[in-house]
C-alpha cells in the first residue's frame, strides 16, 4: 500500500462524510468502473425501481442500491442479496407504508437461506447476530445506507425515531440450515432447498432467552411464550416474532416430535398476558381507530368484553415466524420483535444468481 | 419542526407554513386536547388566510 494512495482514499472518505452519505461509519468510495462490477453482477436494468415511496416522492432504483452497497463495503458479489432484500421489503409493505419515518424507530431484518450464504461467506452459525462478518456486516448497511442517501430518511429529519435500534447499522443473518433438523425458511415458503433467498422483516427488538435448564419442549416453549407476551411491546392489540433458535434448541423441539408448524401453534395458544397485568400496565382496552393499547377508561376505548382471565398477543400461528441460526453449543435463543407479518405468507424472496 | 420542513422540502414547498404542539399527545384527555387545539387556532386561522374569524 502506498501511502499516497491512502491519504487520497481517507480524502475520499472525508468528502463523503462531509456530503452525509453515511451512517457515522466511514464509507468506500465508488468509481463508475467499480459501480459496473456491481451492475454486471444482477439481470437487470438500472433504471428499475426496487422500492417507491410515494408520500416522499423518491424511489430506489438498481443503480442508487449498487451505489449504496458499494459504499457499504459490499463486495460486487453480494449485490444480487441486496437486489432481493430490498424486493422483499417491497413485500413486506411496512417501509412503503412509512414506517421508517415513524417514531417507533424500526430497522430491516434480513434472513438468507440457501448456497449463496456459503458463496459469499454469510454467517448462520456462532455470534450471528454480533460482528465479524463482512456479508452480515455490509449486505444490512447496503439497505441502511440506501434508505438514508436514497430516501433521504436521516435522522432528525425525516427518520423521527425516537430511539432507533442498534439493528439500523446492520441486521442480516443467514439461517443455520446445515444444523437445523427442518427445512429452511425459504423451503417452508414454497422454493425449493437449493434456491436462494432473502426474507426480510421489520422489526424494533433483539431480546435473548436463556434456557440451558431443560430438556423439556412445553417448558422451552413457555419461555420463549413469556417473552413474545412482555406488555412493553404492545404498542397495538397484537405482536408478532420471529422466534430465532440455537441448533440446540431446534434439536430439542425435533427430538420430541415438534415441527415448526407445532412450535408456531403452541406459542399462539401460549403467548398469552392476564387481563389484570394488561390493567395494571394500562393496556387492557383497544383504541376504536388505531386498534393501539390503551386503558379503558380512555374516550377512545372500545368497550371490553370482560375483564379477567387471559389475553392472546399473537393473532394467529402464522404471527410467529420459526428460524434456526447461531452456534450449536448452548440453550441461548432469541426473540426478535416483527412488525408483521400477522398472517399470510412471510415475503421470501428468491435471488437471482 | 425540522421533519416538517423535510417534509415540505421532499414535496418541492419549501416555504409551507405548519403549525406545531408539544408532546405529548396520545395519552391526553379530550379537555386537553381541545386546550391545545384552541391554543393553536389563531395560527392555523393566519395561515389559511382566515384570521379574524375565530
Amino acid at each position: 500500500v502506498f501511502v499516497e494512495d491512502a491519504d487520497s482514499v481517507r480524502a475520499a472518505m472525508e468528502y463523503y462524510a462531509d456530503q452525509g452519505w453515511t451512517d457515522g461509519l466511514p464509507v468506500v468510495p465508488v468509481t463508475e468502473s467499480y459501480l459496473a462490477e456491481f451492475l454486471a453482477s444482477v439481470d437487470r436494468d438500472p433504471g428499475d425501481v426496487l422500492l417507491d415511496m410515494p408520500q416522499l416522492n423518491r424511489s430506489l432504483t438498481v443503480r442508487l442500491a449498487a451505489i449504496n452497497a458499494a459504499l457499504a463495503g459490499c463486495l460486487p458479489l453480494y449485490f444480487p442479496v441486496v437486489v432481493a432484500a430490498w424486493e422483499s421489503l417491497a413485500l413486506e409493505g411496512y417501509p412503503v407504508r412509512g414506517i421508517w419515518q415513524s417514531t417507533t424507530g424500526t430497522a430491516p431484518f434480513l434472513i438468507v437461506n440457501g448456497p449463496v450464504r456459503e458463496r459469499i461467506g454469510l454467517n448462520s452459525g456462532g455470534n450471528v447476530f454480533g460482528s465479524g462478518f463482512r456479508a452480515n456486516a455490509t449486505i444490512g448497511r447496503a439497505i441502511r445506507l440506501g434508505v438514508l442517501n436514497a430516501f433521504g430518511l436521516r435522522p432528525h429529519e425525516l427518520d423521527q425515531a425516537t430511539q432507533g435500534t442498534p439493528a439500523k447499522y446492520t441486521f442480516c443473518i443467514g439461517e443455520n440450515e446445515e444444523e437445523s433438523p427442518w427445512p429452511g425458511l425459504h423451503v417452508d415458503f414454497g422454493l425449493s432447498s437449493g434456491d436462494s433467498a432473502v426474507t426480510a422483516v421489520v422489526i424494533r427488538s433483539c431480546v435473548h432467552i436463556e434456557a440451558r435448564h431443560t430438556r423439556v419442549p412445553e417448558q422451552l416453549a413457555i419461555d420463549i411464550a413469556g417473552t413474545i407476551s412482555r406488555t412493553g411491546a404492545l404498542i397495538h392489540e397484537t405482536i408478532s416474532a420471529a422466534v430465532v433458535l440455537s441448533p440446540e434448541h431446534a434439536r430439542l423441539f425435533s427430538a420430541a416430535g415438534w415441527s415448526k408448524d407445532d412450535i408456531r401453534s403452541f406459542l399462539y395458544s401460549h403467548a398469552v398476558v392476564s387481563w389484570s397485568k394488561l390493567a395494571a400496565a394500562g393496556k387492557e382496552a383497544v383504541s376504536s381507530r388505531t386498534r393501539w393499547r390503551l386503558p379503558s377508561d380512555h374516550p377512545d376505548a372500545l368497550p371490553v368484553a370482560a375483564s379477567g382471565g387471559m389475553v392472546r398477543v399473537l393473532n394467529s400461528p402464522e404471527a410467529v415466524l420459526v428460524v434456526v441460526a447461531g452456534a450449536g453449543n448452548s440453550g441461548v435463543s432469541a426473540v426478535v420483535e416483527t412488525f408483521g407479518p400477522r398472517g399470510g405468507a412471510a415475503p421470501v424472496t428468491r435471488i437471482q444468481l | 419542526v425540522l421533519t416538517a420542513r423535510a417534509m415540505a422540502n421532499a414535496y418541492g414547498f419549501p416555504g409551507f407554513e405548519y403549525v406545531s404542539i408539544a408532546h405529548p399527545v396520545a395519552s391526553l384527555t379530550s379537555v386537553q386536547i381541545s386546550v391545545l387545539v384552541r391554543d393553536l387556532l389563531p395560527d392555523l386561522l393566519r395561515i389559511l388566510g382566515a384570521s379574524g374569524m375565530e
